[in-house]
Parts: structure tokens; C-alpha cells; sequence
């Protein structure tokens, strides 16, 4: 009960963040210098008549306030209005190119926790040995390089000096593989992980390293505890203690950075997306900077704050749910 | 009481001499130099500002002394530096010549040279310049945003803070990267430029900011000189101005230096994607966007820019790191 309590309770602590959201993206959008129109011609000598015509068609010679409204009530039925630019509704554009974003930032976070909690773990319990003065070398690398550099090296060395990998484009395991002319769905399955090796690893370094950072203090703060010293003193193997009692524990933060962390994913899988090829919400993301679909942007903008929303909600629920100081002892 | 005031110091409220120099700039200096990767840090930021602030004198230099039309820069005199921006006529300047280690490559040009020409070394140097202070501008911006809306919302509690707050939370919902290319993009009119990139990275900034200077104010302001400065009958704005920022200020400052090594990442990230620095200027993020059309022809240019990038950033980073262990008082040494 407490759980359900809570997660109500974290949905209606963000209306006003989704509802400011809108807002901000709203003022950016219309505020600018010239109007919507004018900004997408770039420059080009149409009649005014036509400019007009074409603000009138999509109701921009109303009120600015007058136009938010409708935007929103449109918006509470999944509109996101329509790409003057495209011809086409901004929700059917963003919904073809979901796939390969979630696909991608997935996977880069799949990619960052299998490799970051062991290599943490390591690194805490041979503390200030060769293993953790490597593993801090390659964390400190990590959150100091540029993730679409990365992408750039790798192609450069596993996709053009050694012809191993793809350099460009994702295969997506939800077509029928007769779609990519393959045998069969193991080598979609093959396929699939061979094209998505690379920006994964592009887009998962910075979370891996800011993840083995955390898992690492954690995890030395943790094997201090003093449930640690009594387990120890009952003679309990250290393997056990590691897995059963310091592990749990060192946990919890980890998950509060996964969801604050997911904003920088987003943003970086617009760079990836663009290093690679890939067609996801990033690259139509920089599409539309570059031909100014206002309407576009704004969905896209939106949506992306609301996927960041919703992941802060989830981890700060999954944590709740793990740690039985917040869940009332409403566990199993 | 004159005897033994040196013993009794721990307890009898004053502070004492060996704890109170545990605080000072002095004391955090030298304890930063006493960590050998704090200090190596800091040998990366200085030589990196120290390159920028020259390259920036050179270039406002020429421009006073031979007016805005010329475009000499005195590092040309140098053998081993050209021009940065200035394209070499036809005929002039080999283009994509190889690092010096190359056998194809010349000393004259230790890093090659670019699909213009131009000397790739003397581009690198120079790109320290836009990075560094966009890094350092745009922090500010954040730094002065944050504190003023963290010190109000934190020291008026109740409403103001709930307002403020929940717009903090809403620019922080948006990620970074693409409120800055919306900011700069529409603010500009379609036109991207340096400085619209600056103040967007700077906005983008405020919620950290805001965020930590909110929470020491909240217990700074249940301090007795606040307490004693509202009975006085001191205006809040006083207050707030003379009191509350600047006792909640030291933990904003190092998160400071730590923040402007993930500033010029993300300027890196918006000049490579073309929303930042514009050509001809010399930009590491903007080099490495010219560089990606030649990653089959010319390796050596899609390497060097990243790696200015990431050693400018490990040193702040290193450097952030040692301050804050340097300012903790729980670590000891």
C-alpha cells in the first residue's frame, strides 16, 4: 500500500515539471526573432499573402496564450501537432523513430551496469592496489572524454583500420529478417549486436565510468558497515559477505544515477546517433533544428523531457521498492 | 586564563589556530599540491589557461595594432606556428599533410596540416581559446544564476521556493544538449553563434547550481547572525546579498571547477554538431565536425582535437577532485 501511495504521489509531484515542460518549449519556440514562417522559408521572398495563409492554416495569427491552449488540449490526446515541413503528424514521426533511440540508450546502459558494478566491486575490495589504480585510470578517461569522440575512434579503428564492424546504421530485431535479406533470427540476432556493438560502447563509457565512480565508493563505505565486521566475526566466508551483505547495500545509489543520468543519455544519443548514422529520434532531432520545423522540435523537445520524467519516477519507485527503510516493510 | 588558553582552545568555543588553518585559501592550496594527481591537474588547467589567455591577447592584440582588417598574429613570427584561420593561397601550404612522426610528414608542421592547409598544430593551440572561455563564461552564467535563485528559494522557503524549485526542475528535465541547440537556434534566428551558445550552456547550468546553494542555505539560514541581522531590522535582499551567499558558498565553488570540465564537454559536443564556434574560428568540437568527412583520407585529423579535449578536461577534472578533498574536513591526510 505504501508503495502505490508513493508512486501517485511522485506522478502528481511532476505534473507541474511536464506542464513547465510545454511551457518552456512553448516561449522558445514562439519567441523567436520572426515568426515561425518566416524563420522556415530562411530568408526566401514569398508574398505576404502566402505567409499569411499559410499562419492561418495552422492558427499562428492567434494569441500567444490562445495557441498554448489548444496546443495542450491537443497535446492530452496524444497531437503533438503536425510538421508543417514534413506534411505529417509530429507524433507519427516520433513514433517511427523511437525504436532505435530506446534501442540504443538500452543498451548503452545494459552495457555500462554489466561492466561497471563487477569492475567497481574489484576496485573497492583491492583498494589502493594496481587493479584500482587502473580501473580509476579508466573511470577518470571515461567521464573525461567526449562520447561522439569516442564513437569517431572506434570507427576509426574496429569499422576502418581493422574492417570488423559496421561504422554506420542499426538492424532491428523487431523486422522479419527475410526485411534484411538474412537467413534466419539468429543471424538477425548476430546482426543485430554487430551494428549496435559500437555506438553502445560510444554512448555507454561516460554512464560506465560515472557508474564504477559510485560503485566503487559504495561499495568501500559499505564493507565498513559494521554488519560487515559482525559477519566477519561469525566467520562468515568473504565471498558471502561481499554478494549477500555489502552488495544489497551499495546498490541503492546506483539506481538514483541511472535515472539522473538518463538525461545525459539522451542528449549524448543525439551526438551518437549522428556519428553513426543512426535514424532515431536524435537525428530528427538535428533535422529539425536544421530545416526549423517548430512544430517538430517542440514534440521532440517535450517528448524527451517526459521520457526523462518518467525514468526519475521509475528509479525513485524501484528504490522505494528496494530499500526497506522507505517501503514500510511491505516486502516479501 | 592566559595559561593553558592553548590547550583549552578545543573546547572553550573560540576556534583555535591549527583548526582554523585547516580552512584558509593557503591551507586548501597546499593541500592540493600535496595530492599528486590534484596537482598534475592543476599543471593541465594552468598551462591550458595560460595558452588561452596568450592566443586571445595575440589575436585582440593584431586587431589593436593593425586595426580589425588585418589578421596577423604575433605566434606567426614563431617557426613552429602560422596563422589559424587564414586559409594559404593556392599553390602555398600542402593540404592534409601528416604528423611530424609520419615519413611523409615535416617538422614544420609537427601535427600535419588540415584539408585547408592550415596548420593543424597552431589550429590546436589556438582552439584552447573558445573552449576555455566558453567553459569559464558559461559556468559563471550558471554559477550567478544559480546562487541568486538558490539563496532566495532557500531563504524564503514556503511558496517561493516551491515556484522556483518546480522551474529548476523543469529546465533540468530537458537534457542539456538540446535546450542549448533549441536556445541557440531559435534565440539566434537560425543564425548560431559562440555567444548564444554561451548564454544557453550558462541557463542549462542554473539548476545544479540552484541546487546546492539552496541546500546550505537552508542551514545557514537558521544561523544566530541571520537571526540577529533580521532583529537588527536588515532588508531581506541585505541579508541575503551579505550574509546568506556568501557563508553557503564554498561547496558552489568546487562544484564549480568541476562543472566547467562537463561545460566544454558539451560545448564540444554542440561545436561538432555545428551550433557552436563557426568556422574559420579554431574550435576542438568544430575541427572534429570538418574531421568527420575525412576519417577514410586523414586518421590524424579526428585524433588530435579529441585528445586536447580530453586532456583539458581530465585536468579540471583532476584538479576539481583535489579541492574537494582538499575542502572536505572529514578526509584527513
Amino acid at each position: 500500500m505504501g508503495l502505490l501511495r508513493y508512486t501517485a504521489f511522485r506522478v502528481v509531484q511532476a505534473i507541474p515539471v511536464l506542464i513547465g515542460i510545454t511551457v518552456i518549449t512553448f516561449i522558445l519556440a514562439n519567441l523567436a526573432p520572426g515568426d515561425p514562417v518566416r524563420l522556415m522559408l530562411q530568408g526566401q521572398e514569398v508574398d505576404q499573402e502566402v505567409i499569411e495563409r499559410v499562419e492561418r492554416q495552422y492558427g499562428l495569427d492567434r494569441p500567444l496564450h490562445e495557441r498554448y491552449v489548444t496546443y495542450m488540449v491537443n497535446l492530452l490526446q496524444g497531437d503533438l501537432g503536425h510538421s508543417i515541413h514534413r506534411d505529417r503528424p509530429v507524433t507519427d514521426l516520433l513514433i517511427q523513430r523511437a525504436g532505435p533511440t530506446l534501442l540504443l540508450v538500452i543498451s548503452a546502459y545494459a552495457f555500462a551496469l554489466v561492466t561497471a558494478i563487477p569492475l567497481g566491486i574489484i576496485a573497492a575490495t583491492r583498494r589502493n592496489e594496481p587493479t584500482d589504480h587502473v580501473s580509476r585510470i579508466v573511470a577518470l578517461i571515461g567521464v573525461s572524454t567526449p562520447s561522439f569522440w569516442i564513437g569517431i575512434m572506434l570507427i576509426l579503428i574496429f569499422a576502418i583500420q581493422l574492417g570488423w564492424l559496421p561504422s554506420s546504421g542499426l538492424v532491428y530485431p523487431w523486422r522479419s529478417p527475410a526485411h534484411y535479406g538474412y537467413s534466419g533470427y539468429l543471424e538477425l540476432a548476430f546482426q543485430t549486436i554487430r551494428h549496435l556493438l559500437l555506438p553502445m560502447v560510444a554512448l555507454g563509457t561516460l554512464q560506465m565510468a560515472t557508474l564504477m565512480r559510485v560503485e566503487r565508493t559504495q561499495m568501500i563505505e559499505s564493507l565498513q558497515g559494521e554488519y560487515v565486521k559482525l559477519a566477519r566475526a561469525y566467520g562468515v566466508p568473504e565471498r558471502t559477505i561481499l554478494r549477500k551483505h555489502a552488495f544489497q547495500v551499495a546498490q541503492l545509489p546506483i539506481i538514483t544515477i541511472v535515472g539522473l543520468n538518463l538525461s545525459t543519455a539522451l542528449g549524448g544519443a543525439v551526438l551518437i546517433e549522428y556519428v553513426f548514422n543512426i535514424n532515431g529520434i536524435g537525428r530528427l532531432f538535428l533535422e529539425a533544428i536544421q530545416s526549423l520545423d517548430y512544430q517538430l522540435i517542440m514534440g521532440i523537445t517535450i517528448v524527451i523531457g517526459t521520457m526523462f520524467v518518467i525514468g526519475v519516477i521509475i528509479t525513485d519507485i524501484s528504490y522505494a521498492y528496494i530499500d526497506p527503510r522507505v517501503t514500510y516493510g511491505d516486502r516479501d | 586564563m592566559a595559561i593553558g588558553e592553548g590547550q583549552m582552545g578545543d573546547r572553550s568555543g573560540g576556534p583555535p589556530e591549527d583548526v582554523e588553518a585547516k580552512f584558509g585559501w593557503r591551507y586548501t592550496f597546499a593541500k592540493v599540491m600535496q595530492d599528486t594527481t590534484a596537482r598534475w591537474g592543476l599543471y593541465v588547467v594552468a598551462i591550458v589557461l595560460l595558452i588561452s589567455a596568450y592566443t586571445m591577447i595575440d589575436s585582440n592584440l593584431s586587431r589593436l595594432t593593425f586595426g580589425a582588417v588585418s589578421d596577423f598574429t604575433f605566434a606567426e613570427a614563431l617557426p613552429i606556428f602560422d596563422h589559424p584561420e587564414r586559409i594559404p593561397p593556392p599553390g602555398q601550404g600542402e593540404e592534409n599533410v601528416p604528423p611530424a612522426f609520419h615519413a611523409d610528414g615535416s617538422l614544420s608542421n609537427p601535427l600535419g596540416t588540415d584539408p585547408s592547409g592550415r596548420d593543424y598544430f597552431t589550429r590546436i593551440v589556438y582552439g584552447a581559446q573558445v573552449s576555455v572561455s566558453v567553459g569559464i563564461a558559461s559556468t559563471l552564467i550558471g554559477f550567478v544564476g544559480g546562487t541568486l535563485i538558490g539563496a532566495v528559494s532557500g531563504y524564503y522557503g514556503g511558496r517561493v521556493d516551491d515556484v522556483l524549485m518546480r522551474m529548476v526542475e523543469t529546465v533540468y528535465a530537458i537534457p542539456p544538449l538540446i535546450l542549448i541547440i533549441v536556445f541557440t537556434v531559435f534565440v539566434s534566428g537560425g543564425t548560431p553563434d559562440i555567444t548564444y551558445a554561451i548564454i544557453g550552456v550558462g541557463i542549462t547550468f542554473i539548476p545544479v547550481f540552484a541546487r546546492i546553494i539552496r541546500s546550505e542555505v537552508l542551514s545557514v539560514r537558521e544561523m544566530d547572525y541571520i537571526e540577529a541581522a533580521k532583529a537588527s531590522g536588515v532588508k531581506n535582499r541585505n541579508i541575503i546579498l551579505r550574509h546568506v551567499i556568501p557563508n553557503s558558498f564554498a561547496p558552489v565553488l568546487v562544484y564549480a571547477t568541476l562543472q566547467i570540465g562537463v561545460t566544454i564537454l558539451i560545448v564540444a559536443g554542440l561545436s561538432f554538431l555545428g551550433y557552436g564556434a563557426q568556422p574559420p574560428t579554431p574550435d576542438w568540437g568544430q575541427m572534429l565536425n570538418v574531421s568527420h568527412g575525412y576519417m577514410h583520407s586523414n586518421v590524424w585529423l579526428s585524433i588530435w582535437p579529441g585528445l586536447a579535449i580530453l586532456i583539458t578536461i581530465m585536468g579540471f577534472n583532476l584538479f576539481g577532485d583535489g579541492l574537494q578533498d582538499a575542502l572536505d574536513p572529514r578526509i584527513d591526510d
